[in-house]
């Protein structure tokens, strides 16, 4: 629609328009002065990530419960392929844990993904391809978070669900691509 | 001073005096001489409160973030490498200020109340055509929405910039600059700019 | 384009021309109707004849039309030649008992289902799909079509998963499970025991109500959240987001999770409090109201 293109034209223009430098309404150099004068505080110490394995719990996707129910013992050995994770590994507390099967799962899928997507059409393609870079962006961005806030469950909670999410997605191409490949009605 | 375009660096046009003297500053601020960052703020306030103040959307924090701010570059001094701009540097250090001390309930009530402190004085009062009530409008955009909004479209920083000071992807900070123009749009269109 | 009308069950080689085609069996009044199509469209339709009817037109160059009974399971299935099969497009309108379990897959052809009392068990890839929800369990899937069910309001399972395609309910009841990267979920209308949404990027809209012993389970990354509960609620609140905003209209106020940290929480029990409603979100606003 071109109404709203100029009306977002003019509307950014106005924006990188606005005053950008704006004097407190008080000098607040005193105040600051006295801070830095003082000697150092302890401050909060941030515990950067670990270079350890991810572990991860399972959680309730039925599609994964297989998965979770086949680890005899979940270990913290890390994945066998380190660079296979696009993503900074942090530790969590060993309350969360990735089987071994998973990471196989995992690993396997990602090697099979490019020839999968290789058989869906152009469109579907780079549409999968985008989603699971948002995925994978969401997983970076929460491990950046869990990295200063270890303990921080909710954090771990999405982690563990956006790894759930990209495994499906994984999953998903699989499936379509089998169907595609094996079927002549398709 | 300068005020920044959209696009261009967001970065304040100091003459190549300026830029040698805030060098010499730095240098004698990590030794900790204390008049040499005043200097570095009398330099550098105006734009960290603005980017405080926009950012938070009330005077009261936008002080305490610009202190916290200045305090913080203070003891992380020694970090400073030179390698982006010092002012990038610092709206960093104050962006983190902002996102440690948001409070939500209690300071959403004062920022709707405090709308009216944050206007700037008619003499600083910028030209924005038919979009006067823009800076009205972006203090009322949810908090993630403007955020983005005002380091992007106001500080012009890129996205990649943007979300990574927010600690956030940039796929979000796009998602989040289109819900901000979204709702401009209707803020504004409410009260009557035709585009 | 000719009209044929067939003595035998399928067309031998491949066609020349499109096809009309209009052919019934006679089928078992709650058996499995299976029904691939790769490109155009599939309409199905439930009725009271205990007999299946495909009519349509069916593109050039498909291999054959199989239409074929074997016990209780009718098979529908556009076959083209391998490889070739994506830019061949056919348009099905296919009748079936109505108390049949229907089964469909396709990749880019869009998919109509109505007044069928079954289970259904529907696939595309860019497709969009249509479909009734009628007190049986429903499982659609697809990559980048969008997926809109229109219950009546019994109580039945649906599971709906896209990447991107967005999705949309009204009228359902029971149990519901709503997952997309980026797509867009709206419900409406609707009664539920248990519902689960999950998405990364995608928005959700819920308008609907949670019975009282229910549960409601949210988890989004990055989407916006706008969930209000019509009707009584009657529930223990565990919301929590990381950046996000929270603005409930109901409720205490959201409180930050620590002094040094991103993170917000609202927690509280409404009602009995029997039901649990659990919200989790990365960097998604919420806002939280109720009739």
């Amino acid at each position: 629609m071109n109404e709203n293109q100029s009306f977002d034209e003019k509307l950014m223009q106005a924006a990188g328009a606005l005053e950008t430098e704006i004097a407190p309404e008080r000098d607040l150099w005193p105040d600051i002065e006295s801070a830095i004068a003082r000697p150092p505080r302890r401050r909060w110490n941030i515990v950067l990530a670990q270079a350890a394995a991810v572990l991860l719990l399972i959680g309730a996707s039925s599609g994964l419960t297989y998965l979770a129910m086949n680890a005899r013992t979940p270990s913290a050995t890390p994945p066998a392929d380190n660079t296979a994770l696009h993503y900074e590994q942090a530790s969590f507390g060993d309350q969360y844990m990735l089987g071994p099967d998973y990471e196989d799962a995992r690993s396997r899928l990602k090697g099979q993904l490019d020839e999968h997507l290789q058989r869906m059409s152009p469109e579907a393609r780079v549409d999968v391809e985008k989603n699971l870079e948002a995925i994978r962006a969401a997983i970076e961005e929460i491990s950046r978070a869990l990295a200063y806030d270890p303990d921080n469950a909710l954090l771990q909670e999405l982690l563990l669900s956006t790894y759930r999410e990209e495994l499906s997605l994984m999953m998903k191409v699989d499936s379509v691509a089998n169907v595609v490949m094996t079927r002549t009605d398709i | 001073m300068a005020t920044t375009a959209t696009g261009s660096d967001p970065v304040v046009a100091v003459t190549e005096q300026g830029l040698a003297d805030e060098i010499g500053w730095v240098e004698r601020a990590r030794q900790a001489d204390t008049s040499a960052f005043e200097s570095l703020y009398r330099l550098h306030v105006d734009k960290v409160y603005g980017l405080c103040l926009r950012m938070t959307g009330n005077v009261s924090e936008a002080e305490d973030c610009t202190q916290e701010a200045f305090i913080q570059a203070w003891t992380k001094l020694s970090k400073f490498r030179g390698d982006s701009a010092f002012s990038t540097w610092l709206h960093r250090i104050a962006v983190n200020s902002v996102l440690g001390r948001m409070r939500k309930s209690r300071r959403e009530q004062d920022r709707i109340q405090a709308v009216t402190d944050i206007s700037p004085a008619p003499e600083t009062m910028v030209d924005t055509g038919n979009f006067e009530d823009l800076q009205n409008a972006v203090d009322e955009l949810p908090q993630g929405a403007r955020h983005v909004f005002v380091l992007h479209a106001v500080y012009g920083y890129s996205h990649d910039e943007t979300s990574d000071m927010l600690g956030i992807a940039a796929g979000t900070s796009k998602a989040q600059l289109h819900r901000a123009k979204r709702l401009l749009a209707q803020q504004l269109k409410k009260s009557g700019y035709e585009s | 384009m000719r009209i044929l009308t067939l003595a035998c069950l399928s067309l031998i080689g491949a066609t020349a021309f499109a096809e009309n085609v209009d052919r019934r069996l006679d089928a078992a009044s709650d058996g499995l109707v299976s029904i691939s199509n790769i490109a155009g469209s599939v309409e199905v339709t439930g009725w009271s004849r205990n007999e299946v009817e495909v009519s349509g037109d069916i593109g050039k160059g498909v291999e054959e039309l199989i239409f074929e009974r074997d016990g209780n399971e009718i098979e529908i299935t556009v076959k083209v030649p391998e490889g070739g099969g994506h830019n061949i497009s056919s348009d099905l309108i296919i009748h079936v008992p109505e108390k049949s379990s229907v089964e469909i897959v396709g990749v880019s052809a869009d998919v109509d289902v109505e007044n069928v009392f079954g289970m259904q068990r529907l696939q595309s890839v860019s497709g969009d799909i249509d479909s009734e929800a009628h007190a049986a369990d429903i499982e659609i899937e697809s990559v980048s079509g969008d997926i809109e069910v229109q219950g009546d309001d019994k109580k039945s399972h649906t599971e709906l998963n896209t990447v991107s395609g967005d999705i949309e309910t009204q009228n359902l009841a029971g149990e519901a499970a709503l997952n997309s990267v980026s797509g867009d979920l709206l419900l409406v209308n609707s009664s539920f025991d248990r519902v689960r949404l999950e998405t990364t990027n995608g928005d959700v809209t819920f308008d609907a109500a949670l019975s009282k012993d229910g549960t409601f389970s949210l988890e989004t990354i990055n989407g916006d959240l706008d969930i209000k509960f019509s009707d009584l609620v009657s529930a223990r609140f565990d919301i929590e987001t990381f950046n996000g905003d929270i603005r409930n209209c109901f409720g205490p106020d959201a409180v930050r999770t620590s002094r040094y940290a991103p993170g917000t929480e609202l927690k509280f029990t409404e009602g009995d409090g029997k039901g649990r409603v659990t919200i989790k979100t990365l960097n998604g606003d919420l806002r939280l109201c109720k009739d």
